[in-house]
């Protein structure tokens, strides 16, 4: 490489901090020597810097660190702890992950070629999910016990499955609710009597909890799966990303 | 002990959630975080108060590390929050005038052989180290935190960068800004120029 020669200062005293820390390369250093030689301005700099390094390092406190954990850390130490590491989980939850993947695509396949029924009469296929492994951490367990919002029951509210739907989804933590708002396949070609259902369930404040739904046999199981999954991998990922996040959150610099 | 040269397996161990890992990890990272605290809050008492609440922190939040080999980084953004935090709870920035002060003037005039060993050289070695504690204790926080860790930590702009979330540019700004302001304060108190300080050694 040809090094363009630069001698202004700004670009020397730019390279000062690597040139005192000796990490500049050959060329470079004797460039910055070659006009260290000639210019007191960037010397004094260079000579500030060097001082400024150690007056910061001679004041220091001559004070060793404790010896030993103090009791409030010693008990910090031994609470007990999420024991899973965070590879651990990711593995825990990658069989789960792939069995929903799976659902869902049964379910979609299954759904768009069956015929159009009326609302309500095949839905408890729908709400045999998987149950969560005995391995899942108790933080998980927690989120799905989490209450939910719950919107009131429209009148016209079909009796027997829609109850179903409406338990199952109760069981969902909070943050699943977001989940359920997006849809995860296009349930447009289920049978127009569907919707009729899911206009009667849509109060503003729990419109978007019933939005995949829509009343529909084919977003209730879409939605069941889904929920799994997203319960399995969602829930796990908050439980080991929180801690962190709670960290950066604390980094306001 | 440098943080990263504390073994792998340890921190994954405690990462784990072994109690006997993560009590090992404490005693070694103590001595290094306290230094770091200290270089930033100068006050041996609130360097051991953050010292105490950074370790309960790595504790909590040690599960949420990536792998070991994010530790340092992420230790050193813990500790620098932490200092951070700590000055800004306490009342005032407080500048500990004190013997441990002292002592440092001592051991450091002292060790400059060629300056006789007088009681006057160690009280004005005390009140200019006085000053210049005072004078890093008036930086901002990130033109402190900046110069703390490039010029004490020996870290690179980037590992400032990284610690402190910022851009390599801004760490450089930071960086700037402290040292205009240090050369302020000193030439005030006409530290620079002093016999009682040798020129630090290029490294």
């Amino acid at each position: 490489m040809i090094h363009e020669p630069r001698n202004d200062c700004a670009h020397v005293q730019d390279q000062l901090d690597d040139y005192r820390r000796g990490s500049l390369a050959v060329p470079d250093r004797q460039q910055v020597q070659v006009h260290l030689e000639q210019c007191s301005a960037c010397m004094a700099e260079l000579n500030f810097r060097m001082a400024l390094s150690g007056h910061l390092r001679a004041s220091l406190p001559l004070a060793d660190a404790p010896l030993g954990l103090s009791p409030a850390v010693r008990a910090a130490v031994q609470a007990p702890r999420h024991k899973l590491a965070h590879n651990d989980r990711k593995m825990v939850l990658l069989p789960w992950t792939f069995a929903a993947a799976v659902i869902i695509i049964f379910a979609v396949a299954f759904f768009r070629n069956r015929p159009e029924e009326p609302f309500g009469s095949s839905n408890t296929v729908a709400f045999n999910l998987p149950q969560a492994s005995d391995s899942v951490s108790g933080e998980m367990e927690k989120a799905l016990e989490a209450p939910l919002e719950t919107a009131s029951r429209a009148p016209m509210a079909p009796q027997g499955t829609m109850e179903e739907a409406d338990s199952v989804v109760r069981e969902l933590s909070v943050v699943q609710k977001e989940e359920l708002a997006r849809p995860a396949v296009d349930t447009s070609n289920v049978g127009r009597n569907q919707s009729r259902a899911g206009a009667a369930f849509s109060p503003d404040s729990t419109e978007a909890k019933w939005k995949l739904a829509d009343s529909r046999p084919a977003s209730i199981a879409t939605t069941a799966a889904l929920t799994s999954a997203t319960v399995a991998t969602t829930t796990g990922q908050a439980a080991t990303s929180a801690p962190l996040n709670q960290v950066q959150d604390r980094q306001d610099l | 002990m440098r943080f990263e040269d504390i073994p792998h397996n340890l921190v994954q161990r405690a990462r784990e959630g072994q109690s006997e890992a993560m009590e090992e990890l404490c005693l070694l990272v103590q001595p290094g975080a306290y230094t770091v605290l200290l270089s930033l809050l100068r006050n041996t008492e609130d360097a051991s108060d953050a010292l105490q609440d950074s370790m309960i922190r790595m504790i909590r939040f040690l599960p949420g590390v990536r792998d070991a080999h994010a530790l340092p980084g992420w230790l050193m953004r813990l500790l620098a929050n932490q200092a951070n935090e700590s000055r800004r709870r306490s009342a005032a920035p407080v500048v500990d005038v004190s013997a441990l002060e002292e002592n440092a003037a001592s051991a450091r005039v002292a060790s400059t052989a060629s300056q006789p060993f007088s009681p006057r050289h160690v009280a004005e070695a005390h009140e200019m180290i006085g000053k210049i504690n005072q004078a890093v204790s008036a930086l901002s926080e990130r033109q402190r935190t900046a110069l703390v860790l490039f010029e004490m930590e020996n870290l690179t702009i980037r590992e400032v960068a990284a610690i402190m979330e910022l851009t390599d540019g801004a760490v450089k700004f930071h960086l700037h800004e402290a040292r205009k302001n240090m050369r302020h304060h000193l030439q005030n108190i006409g530290i620079f120029g002093s016999d009682l300080y040798e020129e630090a050694p290029s490294r």
